[in-house]
């Protein structure tokens, strides 16, 4: 059995990470779904969170490290408040992605891989987020946005640091062809 | 023709009220098992994820399993850079996928079947639960279903993020709840694979044509388009051209079509495209039908159906580098000529990049290449370099600056 300390889930992780368990009929099965939950609860994998599953599953904390260090959407390094992804693919690349990612970049003053000081933005680059036809493009949280210049991307990193993110700004003024697209506001 | 996004332009298109009935698979269940696979047999269509796998064939596999219980997975794992036809399918018409592999559970005998989205798609996420509920709820999933006392039941899984997860043995350790490294072949997984029982893993695409090769009969599909791979097939285009977005079109309809005539055209000078994503050949004349057999004549494959368009403004080495950093970012790390070959293939790209490379370098990348593709263990590995020496082989000349080699800009290999 693996302590786990002060980091850990927390009274009502437990109860939330056990709810999970409880739709598994194989606990193992439910690692990945555990990792991911706590990642939101606590903005990353505390050794104290990886204790608690590596107990729970039967394996060893290495065990659990070693599939939460495999996925990129974990982390062992805390996350901030909002996340930027800015992807980073070939698509999105051509288009200007790296100007994008340099105005965000100078917009927050930190680099990709990091957390602005006041634990609001967390930057990161991103393999590919499917929003190809609409790129260069970045996910804040779980909203796209796209056909970005550095200018858009300035007032999209702005409004991740205040917390309101205008709809809006999902796509830009090109309109993107296609069947399966969206349609421009 | 418009199978897959025939829905796509109707309000409120990922609800029930818009797919209608499970009407496929009311008749799938009244025609029973041999007869939907034989269906599926005289539509010959090949699968959608990238591998062009003939389907039947797979559910034939799978049928004659004898080990039980059987299992269906839709691989919605979609993480091919330029891809995002998975996610328009989930979003927006989720019940033609559920109807595809209820059917596709009936024809091998399963109960259950998964749906392993990628964790990058939330909101794909939220529409299949939702529609899943609506399904559970009209009677086409769950116990007794239309009462032809055929049980299945669906459930989601979701990725955290691994582009090798795609791979189908490494889905299947990432739903068991392991790091995502494919597993040596064989057993195939028709014969071992979820849990170690006899399991089906289809593309997205492929389990939403299901529906209406059931409907409309498999000899009627099979004459749709290049009859050697037949269908419509879901293209995503991006890259440098005037209305990047998805597109479905009958196969053996020309990327010069689909890109002049659908697309609008090329914004500036057209350079190279890559057909299928990036672990297809780039190629350099859009004169090529979208078909399997065709695709593969000119060194390329269909792949994903990405297609990712290069105009003048972009250098292919940079381009190249930008390929490999995605592979040596992604590679499980488990085969070592993978593992270590991404990751040295990007050194010598990074340096040829800055021209800081030597006369070897290029013939080096050529070595790695043929190297990984002989031993890697899985796709990834044996595909990774293709961007690379497809973009040596076609514009040869852009590398010789970084090499220390003479010659400009353009080479005698760039001979337009």
């Amino acid at each position: 059995m693996v302590r786990h300390g002060g980091d850990g889930p927390g009274k009502r992780g437990i109860e939330q990470l056990r709810g999970i368990f409880a739709g598994f009929g194989n606990k193992r099965e439910a690692l990945i779904p555990c990792l991911a939950a706590s990642q939101r609860m606590q903005r990353s994998i505390t050794r104290g969170t990886a204790a608690f599953l590596a107990g729970e599953t039967g394996s060893s904390l290495a065990e659990v490290y070693g599939v939460a260090t495999f996925y990129h959407l974990l982390t062992e390094k805390p996350l901030g408040r909002n996340v930027i992804r800015v992807c980073d693919c070939l698509a999105c690349h051509v288009k200007g992605g790296p100007e994008v990612l340099k105005a965000i970049e100078e917009e927050l003053g930190i680099k990709a891989g990091q957390t602005t000081k006041d634990g609001l933005v967390s930057l990161v680059e991103s393999p590919c987020m499917g929003l190809c036809d609409i790129a260069p493009a970045v996910m804040v949280n779980d909203e796209a946005y796209g056909d970005l210049t550095p200018g858009r991307a300035r007032d999209v990193a702005r409004a991740a640091r205040l917390g309101v993110m205008p709809k809006y700004a999902r796509c830009g003024k090109q309109a993107p062809g296609g069947i399966g697209s969206k349609v421009v506001p | 023709m418009r199978i897959l996004t025939r829905n796509f332009g109707k309000p409120g298109s990922e609800y029930i009220a818009a797919y209608g009935d499970y009407k496929a698979l009311k008749k799938a269940l009244s025609i029973g098992p041999r007869e939907v696979i034989s269906e599926v047999e005289a539509s010959s269509m090949l699968g959608r994820g990238g591998a062009a796998y003939p389907t039947w064939l797979k559910w034939e596999f799978a049928s004659k399993s004898h080990d039980s219980p059987k299992y269906v997975v839709a691989n919605a794992d979609e993480g091919e850079p330029g891809t995002f036809k998975d996610k328009a399918m989930l979003e927006k018409d989720p019940h033609r996928l559920l109807e595809g592999l209820a059917i596709a559970g009936y024809a091998i005998g399963a109960a259950e079947g998964f749906i392993y989205t990628r964790g990058e798609y939330p909101h794909a996420q939220k529409v299949l639960a939702r529609a899943i509920a609506e399904a559970e709820a009209a009677g086409f999933l769950g116990e007794d279903i239309l009462g032809s006392g055929f049980s299945f039941r669906v459930r989601t899984c979701t990725g955290a993020g691994a582009y090798i997860c795609g791979e189908e043995t490494a889905l299947l350790e990432s739903v068991e709840g392991y790091r995502g490294c494919p597993r040596l072949k064989p057993p195939y997984p028709t014969d071992s694979g979820l849990r170690g029982k006899p399991t089906l893993i289809n593309n997205v695409e492929t389990l939403a044509n299901i529906p209406t090769i059931i409907l409309k009969g498999g000899e009627w599909y099979g004459r749709i388009g290049d009859p050697h791979s037949p269908g419509t097939k879901l293209m995503c285009v991006s890259g440098f051209v005037k209305r990047p977005g998805l597109y479905e079109v009958d196969t053996g309809t020309t990327l010069a079509e689909l890109i002049n005539e659908q697309c609008g055209g090329v914004v500036g000078r057209f350079k190279a495209a890559l057909p299928g994503g990036v672990s297809t050949r780039f190629i350099r004349h859009l004169d090529v039908s979208i078909d399997v057999p065709s695709l593969v004549d000119v060194g390329s494959l269909p792949g994903t159906g990405a297609v990712i368009v290069l105009n003048d403004t972009v250098s292919m080495v940079d381009a190249a580098k930008n390929c490999v950093k995605f592979f040596a970012d992604e590679s499980c790390g488990k085969c070592t000529p993978c593992r270590e070959g991404t990751h040295r293939a990007y050194e010598i790209l990074d340096r040829l990049s800055r021209k800081e490379g030597g006369p070897g370098d290029i013939g080096l990348l050529r070595e790695l290449h043929a190297v990984m593709y002989d031993t890697s263990n899985c796709g990834l590995g044996q595909s990774a370099l293709n961007p690379v020496i497809s973009a040596i082989d076609l514009f040869e000349g852009e590398f010789w600056p970084g090499a220390g080699q003479g010659g400009g800009k353009h080479g005698p290999c760039d001979d337009r």
